[in-house]
């Protein structure tokens, strides 16, 4: 025999988680006039509330907020602004390294056959070709994932 | 879930496009988030006149934060939040109250709720079929929830009417999900007891 009746909370639970609802939850209710009636009740309400009527406002929201927008302005952004001083610190490097040793560099490549100079500038092709194409790929991948249209 | 990263891909696509100067694409926006801020917006502000303004205010808000949304959660939710947060400043600024722990003092005897008016609830359900009980039931059921508290009112709503999950609803009100929860359950046990003490009333 049923020796105590569900909560509220169970109750509660039992209709708007059916799914989450233990075993004996169910078998109570099917067994126990008390609380299936309570159930019902619940029932009711639930389907109560989702039948009031939704509000709408009594004029056009979009066209009002628009009317008050200014187009956004790209704003100040730390991650380009990094991208840009980092730029320009390695370029600066490279340059001033090449002018500090522009009197070594002109002896770099002497001394060293024509077929290892062209191996050495047809990897660095290569290698440059390679990672044009991945970063044209992945520029790709990331566009169609934002296009949804 | 898939449903889940589609929206995520057409926010990204659409605050993209806002963020770029595409002013449309806000009123995009608007359209597709406006049902469920015109909701928190009504059960959290009894003024009509001032729903207009509060409206406004959260889309330029919005607006405004845009540049900050970390695509952390879907764009409706933050706007949600963004329209809690304003009418909760409302409500503060006003002096009103959020809760009302009035909702909670309802609770009728165990007895009275097993019967409505003489009637078993089996009687009442089967007369749910009955278009003009429907009605009556839905008029009541409307004032009724007019006298909760806003914060009760809006769980309701955002639950039952906009069938956001449990977590959703925490992140629109910054509570935890067990306090969530918790108000959830007192505000329909408050709402299932009034509507069957009205029905005793009108019986009696």
């Amino acid at each position: 025999m049923i020796a105590e009746h569900l909560s509220e909370n169970e109750l509660q639970e039992y209709v708007s988680e059916p799914l989450l609802c233990g075993q004996f939850t169910i078998e109570h209710i099917e067994s126990c006039e008390a609380c299936k009636e309570k159930a019902i009740a619940y029932q009711i309400l639930f389907s109560g509330i989702q039948q009031q009527v939704k509000p709408v406002f009594d004029f056009n929201l979009s066209e009002l907020v628009l009317s008050q927008l200014e187009p956004s302005k790209p704003g100040f952004s730390w991650d380009i602004f990094a991208v840009y001083l980092f730029s320009v610190i390695g370029i600066s490097s490279i340059l001033f390294s090449g002018i500090l040793f522009s009197k070594y560099l002109s002896g770099l490549f002497t001394g060293y056959s024509t077929l290892f100079l062209y191996l050495f500038v047809a990897i660095v092709l290569i290698s440059l070709l390679f990672q044009g194409f991945e970063i044209y790929r992945k520029y790709h991948k990331q566009m169609n994932a934002l296009n949804i249209s | 879930m898939s449903g889940n990263k589609e929206n995520i891909q057409t926010d990204q696509y659409l605050v993209g496009k806002v963020l770029g100067g595409d002013t449309n694409a806000f009123a995009t926006i608007i359209k597709n988030t406006e049902g469920l801020v015109t909701q928190i917006v009504f059960k959290m502000i009894s003024r009509t006149e001032d729903r207009k303004d509060i409206a406004q205010d959260i889309y330029l808000k919005a607006f405004k934060s845009l540049p900050g949304f970390r695509h952390q959660s879907k764009l409706s939710t933050w706007i949600a939040q963004i329209s809690y947060n304003t009418c909760l400043s409302y409500l503060e600024k006003k002096k009103l109250v959020l809760l009302d722990h009035r909702d909670d003092q309802t609770e009728p005897d165990d007895d009275s709720v097993e019967f409505v008016g003489g009637k078993s609830i089996q009687v009442l359900f089967n007369q749910t079929e009955n278009d003009i009980f429907q009605r009556e039931l839905n008029e009541i059921l409307k004032t009724e929830i007019e006298r909760l508290s806003p914060l009760h009112k809006t769980l309701i709503t955002l639950y039952h009417n906009e069938e956001l999950s449990y977590e959703e609803i925490a992140l629109i009100t910054q509570l935890p999900e067990g306090t969530v929860k918790s108000y959830l359950f007192r505000a329909r046990k408050s709402l299932k007891d009034s509507l069957l003490r009205k029905y005793k009333k009108e019986e009696l």
